[in-house]
């Protein structure tokens, strides 16, 4: 047995649990660098948050991994003294979040209904201060929040529940870049929890600013490819429509010129119809419930108005911050939606009804083959000049040798021969036997 | 001045050939000096432990150096009455060390010593309505798990034994724009993740889903100028995802879109010269899971005759897989 | 994160460096490191003023940061320490500006014999808290246009800016600025974090 060889560990279990008792605003827990003991408590409490001193942690976790699997090895568990059984868990937890066989027992317990589901929650968030990047620790807060969403709750309490898990997926994502595990979770709050669809426009807006501080990373850039996809949903937004309008207009004003001299002729009647409509709008500078397009009965301008927000916010971005593989892989995204949406248009088998009526915006599917080129859609065209325009300023503003030319180029290349490949480098396939 | 990219530089002094002896002493002894506090910091996933320490010995040609007698029965201890494997005694069954648990007795070829048929019961138990796959009894989802759920049917030649089509179905809505995966619909992709749906893909032989110049395309922008692989945009490159990646492109027949020279160059500077053992980067802790994905991305390159040839859906050696009724789908270019 | 961390202003003697001035952002670190972070930065920056040649520039890489140098020409120098995603370009041409503004107010007589204490410098606050966004360096734009980024020498580590036979280890086990508990922490940070698991 190894029960009795760090005798101060109870005392500490003990100070660490009555920290939590105390401070219902406990937010972080640390390990702080202090490797030789002193002769008082290394459980430190300062601004809501829990420290440890580093010397005990080794003995500490020890002592607490033995205790808690002796008594699920000898079936024990559940007669044990719940308070000293909880002190031992929350140890656990904290000092190796990692470990899916402590956060099963309290899961049982959980179910026993012996755990609060929301003081559960609070535990782990404080793991995740400490470990953000523990997967275990949010699949284990997906599960109580399933459990607890599973009965229908008052729109207040789910609205808080909401906030919180916000809240705790953005801390996370702070705190680890590119922190593939809680991007997921906010995607798996968006996705899942009643009424969190209501704070759409808020996740955009917020986002926005979130990947504007975070250039280099991907994840972050993810998720608003996640709320772009679902940006059919949620049109009905009248301060976006003006929003929207004003970022089409900076869409096309660069370009008027060319608009205005290019021939047109030759595309499809949808195409041509929309031709028509962005020039109304360059010619009109009119408020939008007289805006020739509309945008409150028209999805369609109002998705190429949020393509067209994106695709601008990146073109500022890349031009800030060079050098980042993360802004033109999400460029990448935001061509794929536009070049879904200009195979539509330039394909003479889609009634016109159909776009007008808005089709929703591209779901990550398979990448089909189709012929698309800027002389048959307009829309296409239109990206076209801008991908130009921001290639051939980087290659100009930077050095030949530098990251961002080497992304330009790339991007350049990966619409020529990945997006609007033509011929389809098919595969044979077959088995190795 | 140039903006640095995220990715190291490697030192001029690093190793650059293959110290497979040492890499066999760390493998064959490693865990026996361990302390205590490793020891229960890890051994919930004990299994995995011991799969990668087996696999990668067996691909340096001494499994031998492992009591075989010893390795199996403390695997089939680990198989509870549900059928699934915990990663060791005390612990709960998850597929994840199910998995590595039937692929420790295929290299031993001593799968008959377990119970068959509840281990397909629990496996086919984890697989949803829509088709996806749960880890464990808690319910969580991943196309991880879908991974591991076919790759042990197939091990034991019983893919009969889930719905195929709801399963493939479910993993190619977790398939994005830029060709790759994520671990569940709508998530990013990530280089772990692409090798379990691909993988999933070979073995359940619907590897025509694949956009496979496309996601090519992604999986080859992973090496950086070190030549190292990272797993996503803008991550640092890491040993594991030399496993990864590679194993992903080797399954699409595009192996040759890397850069082998530099990649193998990355991966033994990796080595630990004194201890044995690969680490993520050059200067970490070597680990056995380093050390596994380190040989077993050596061996596809093709690069060291002393490693035996691996297959790129198990990860495993090739020569334990003679008994597979359906071997895993590749594409050829 | 785009993250300014830490700006600095020393006065570079023959064999020293001194300070003069530093303002530091430490919000994003946990509560119980904030001093070890600020001990350590300070520490690394007046290591690399000691280490740059007068009238150069140095921008050294190390783990998630990105430290800035210039001496000039009249050893006044100046250090932003910031994260990797902050434009360099910015950083460069903020201590450019920050210096001006300082030389301007305190004579090059002074800079030998002065302090910390014995110099109010709030400006350095300012700009700390006011160029964390970027985009306020379209202010800067002429400042921006002279420097010439060709110049400025990258090293990707620490270690690569010190002189023959130094170690990084053997530096902050020696300094006298830095604490126990700030070595302690400077070793834990250097501790690897391997991964079992895709992460």
């Amino acid at each position: 047995m190894h029960d009795d060889i760090f005798p101060a560990a109870e005392k500490i279990l003990t100070d660490i649990e009555n920290i939590f008792k105390r401070d219902k605003l406990l937010k972080d827990f640390e390990i702080v660098p202090v490797t030789v003991g002193e002769n008082k408590s290394p459980v430190l409490h300062a601004e809501h948050t829990l420290g440890l001193q580093e010397w005990c942690v080794r003995h500490l976790y020890v002592h607490v991994y033995h205790k808690v699997m002796n008594l699920k090895r000898q079936q024990r568990l559940r007669r044990e003294d719940p308070s000293v059984l909880s002190r031992l868990l929350l140890g656990g937890v904290l000092l190796n979040p990692d470990c899916t066989t402590l956060w099963n027992i309290r899961r049982e317990f959980v179910v026993l209904g012996r755990f609060d589901p929301l003081t559960e929650l609070h535990i782990n968030a404080i793991t995740l201060s400490r470990r953000p990047k523990s997967a275990e620790s949010f699949v284990y807060r997906r599960w109580i929040l399933k459990r607890m969403t599973a009965e229908p709750l008052e729109s207040a309490t789910l609205s808080s529940i909401i906030e919180e898990e916000l809240q705790v997926s953005l801390m996370a994502a702070d705190r680890y870049a590119n922190n593939y595990h809680a991007w997921n979770h906010r995607m798996w709050v968006m996705s899942h929890i009643p009424q969190a669809q209501d704070k759409f426009y808020d996740e955009w807006t917020t986002s926005e600013i979130w990947v504007s501080k975070h250039v280099s990373e991907h994840s972050g850039l993810q998720y608003r490819e996640f709320l772009l996809n679902q940006v059919d949903q949620h049109l009905e937004h009248t301060d976006y429509c003006l929003k929207f309008q004003s970022s089409l207009e900076s869409f096309l004003s660069p370009l008027k010129h060319s608009i205005f001299n290019s021939d047109f002729s030759k595309h499809s009647t949808v195409s041509q119809r929309l031709y028509q409509s962005f020039v109304d709008l360059l010619d009109k500078k009119e408020s939008c419930s007289q805006c020739p397009m509309n945008c409150k009965e028209n999805n369609f301008m109002l998705q190429i108005g949020f393509l067209a927000y994106e695709l601008l916010l990146v073109t500022d971005l890349i031009h800030l911050y060079p050098g980042h593989e993360a802004l033109w892989c999400h460029r990448r995204f935001v061509l794929f939606c536009f070049f879904s949406l200009s195979k539509k248009i330039s394909c003479n088998s889609t009634k016109e009804s159909d776009i007008m009526d808005g089709i929703p915006l591209p779901k990550t599917q398979k990448l089909c083959v189709l012929e698309i080129d800027s002389d048959k859609c307009f829309l296409w065209w239109l990206v076209m000049q801008h991908e130009d325009a921001l290639i051939k300023d980087c290659v100009i503003k930077t050095t030949e040798e530098s990251y961002q030319t080497k992304l330009a180029l790339r991007h350049e290349k990966w619409i020529k021969s990945v997006l609007i490949c033509k011929e389809n480098l098919s595969c044979r396939t077959q088995s190795v036997s | 001045m140039a903006k640095p990219m995220r990715d190291i530089v490697l030192a001029k002094d690093l190793p650059s050939t293959l110290l497979l002896e040492k890499h066999i002493e760390f493998l064959s002894s490693y865990g026996t000096d361990k302390n205590d506090y490793e020891f229960c910091m890890t051994e919930y996933m004990r299994m995995s432990g011991m799969y990668w320490v087996m696999t990668a010995l067996n691909l340096a040609g001494c499994q031998d150096r492992l009591p075989a007698e010893e390795v199996i029965s403390t695997v089939v201890k680990c198989q509870e009455e549900s059928g699934g494997f915990v990663a060791s005694p005390g612990h709960d069954a998850h597929i994840l060390y199910t998995l590595s648990a039937v692929q420790i007795l295929v290299m031993y070829d001593a799968i008959d010593q377990i119970n068959i048929e509840s281990l397909v019961s629990y496996v086919s138990g984890l697989q949803r309505e829509d088709g996806s796959f749960v880890g464990d009894k808690w319910g969580e989802v991943d196309t991880r798990f879908s991974f591991c759920a076919v790759a042990c049917l197939s091990l034991v030649n019983r893919m009969d034994a889930i719905n195929v089509e709801k399963a493939v179905d479910f993993v190619m809505s977790c398939m994005n724009f830029d060709g790759g995966f994520g671990s569940c619909p709508g998530a990013e992709s990530h280089a772990g993740q692409i090798y379990c749906c691909v993988g999933f893909l070979s073995i359940t032989g619907e590897l025509h889903r694949v956009d496979a110049d496309l996601l090519g395309w992604w999986l080859c922008e992973r090496q950086l100028p070190s030549g190292g692989l990272n797993g996503r945009p803008e991550k640092l490159p890491d040993v594991c995802y030399s496993w990864w990646v590679l194993s992903s492109l080797s399954i699409l027949g595009r192996l040759h879109w890397v850069h082998k020279g530099q990649l193998v160059k990355f991966i033994l500077a990796c080595q630990d010269t004194e201890t044995g053992g690969f680490s993520d980067r050059p200067g970490d802790m070597p680990d056995p899971f380093h050390t596994l994905f380190g040989l077993a991305a050596l061996s596809l390159l093709g690069e060291s005759p002393s490693i035996k040839p691996v297959d790129p859906t198990f990860c495993m050696p090739v020569h334990c897989l003679d008994k597979l009724k359906s071997k895993p789908q590749r594409l050829y270019t | 994160m785009v993250k300014l961390y830490a700006m600095s202003i020393l006065y570079k003697n023959t064999n020293s460096a001194q300070w003069l001035k530093a303002a530091y952002d430490l919000q994003t670190f946990s509560f119980f490191q904030r001093g070890s972070v600020q001990e350590f930065m300070a520490f690394v920056s007046k290591t690399i003023v000691e280490r740059t040649q007068t009238a150069a520039r140095q921008s050294v890489k190390e783990g998630e940061y990105m430290c800035h140098v210039y001496v000039r020409g009249d050893n006044l120098a100046g250090v932003i320490i910031s994260d990797h995603e902050y434009p360099q370009r910015v950083s460069h041409t903020l201590i450019t500006k920050v210096l001006d503004e300082f030389a301007q107010k305190y004579p090059p007589s002074s800079w030998p014999t002065a302090t910390e204490a014995s110099i109010s410098f709030n400006q350095i606050n300012t700009y700390l808290a006011k160029y964390q966004n970027p985009r306020e360096a379209d202010a800067m734009t002429k400042i921006q246009e002279e420097l010439d980024e060709t110049k400025i020498i990258l090293h990707n580590t620490i270690e690569a800016v010190l002189e023959r036979g130094e170690k990084l280890d053997d530096l902050v086990a020696k300094s006298e600025g830095l604490s126990t508990q700030s070595k302690a922490f400077y070793k834990t940070a250097r501790k690897t974090n391997s991964c079992c698991n895709f992460g």
